[in-house]
């Protein structure tokens, strides 16, 4: 028995349909499964250089694997060419959160790396970093783990809050338990209570 | 001929004895303090602050070192220090030469006393005050204006000074 040719190519443009809705609904969990692991860029201009294309006003938002919410921003972001998930951040300016869900971190640098593999960002220039409690950490360096909330400064730092002064020459923050341990001519002032 | 007087404080009350030294320290109570070692190690959930090595704490003309000290902080205020405890080999000096040593101190911030404990001594290198050394058990030198009181307790017997003439 002969076919309907045009009852065959109906069936060709709705199979094609199902493929293309098929795809389109694939696409859309693959957005919402990366937006749900380590993160997804959004909000950047990119712009393709003769050598490698980089990124404007990043954007990114995610969750560590702790499952503490993290934003990351750059004026220009650049993926390393012979790395998988290495970028160099120009401006960064970070938020993270940190186990306990009240704590809070904000960093601000001339320049920085984050290593979306590993989940670490190490920042340098003059670097300020805030923290929950109206503290304020300026140095020239620091590693971050976004993972746990971890950091180490190198110094020469200072760590100011309205009732205290810390400078040091190291400093090893543990998120977990909350603990600063500040080496090398270590000198701390402390204002005078108010009476 | 070394003219030296030794009065033996003997005031005793219930097996403690009491004296007032006649000596006033160099304070600055409104001062900053600034303490200072090899390694703190900030215990926030602790509210204290651990300092080992070389431990230094200065405020104005008054310093103290000692091999480990403990600060203490609020704990509605994490950041504002209560107290400072000092362990193990600790030495107050003044600018005005004026030296105590003792096995423990107490510095209540919030009270304004540094108090002393364990083999107190004080000795006076000052050439212009009365004072020439000096032991008890405890001593409480009062921030606010330099006096001290020291205390002696029922096993260690008397306090003890020193005048010069």
């Amino acid at each position: 028995m002969a076919s309907d040719p045009t009852h065959h190519s109906r069936r060709v443009r709705r199979l094609r349909q199902a493929m293309f809705v098929t795809a389109l609904a694939l696409l859309v969990l693959v957005l919402l499964w990366s937006s749900f692991g380590s993160g997804t860029w959004f909000d950047a201009r990119v712009t393709s250089g003769p050598a490698q294309a980089e990124m404007i006003d990043a954007v990114m938002r995610g969750k560590n694997q702790q499952g503490q919410p993290y934003i990351l921003r750059a004026q220009v972001l650049r993926k390393r060419p012979e790395t998988k998930s290495t970028y160099d951040m120009q401006a960064p300016d970070i938020e993270i959160g940190t186990r306990r869900a009240k704590d809070l971190i904000q960093a601000q640098a001339e320049s920085g790396v984050y290593d979306q593999q590993m989940q670490t960002i190490t920042l340098s220039g003059t670097v300020e970093l805030r923290q929950t409690g109206n503290r304020t950490i300026r140095a020239p360096h620091v590693d971050f783990n976004m993972q746990n909330g971890d950091f180490m400064v190198q110094g020469p730092l200072q760590m100011e809050s309205p009732a205290r002064r810390i400078t040091a020459d190291l400093l090893n923050s543990t998120a977990e338990n909350k603990t600063h341990e500040f080496t090398n001519g270590v000198i701390t002032l402390f204002a005078k209570e108010q009476k | 001929m070394r003219a030296l007087v030794f009065v033996l404080l003997g005031l005793f009350f219930a097996g403690s004895a009491t004296a007032q030294s006649p000596t006033r320290f160099a304070t600055s109570p409104d001062a900053p303090i600034e303490v200072s070692g090899q390694t703190i190690i900030v215990q926030e959930l602790k509210n204290r602050a651990l300092l080992n090595g070389d431990t230094k704490l200065l405020q104005g003309d008054l310093s103290m070192t000692a091999t480990k000290m403990t600060i203490i902080f609020d704990p509605e205020n994490g950041d504002q220090a209560q107290d400072v405890f000092a362990n193990h080999r600790v030495s107050v000096v003044d600018v005005k030469g004026q030296t105590s040593q003792a096995d423990k101190a107490h510095y209540n911030i919030r009270a304004e006393t540094l108090e002393l404990t364990g083999n107190v001594r004080i000795e006076n290198r000052n050439p212009d005050t009365q004072l020439g050394t000096a032991q008890s058990q405890r001593m409480i030198i009062n921030m606010r204006d330099g006096t001290s009181q020291m205390y002696s307790d029922a096993t260690s017997g008397r306090a003890r000074i020193e005048l010069k003439p």
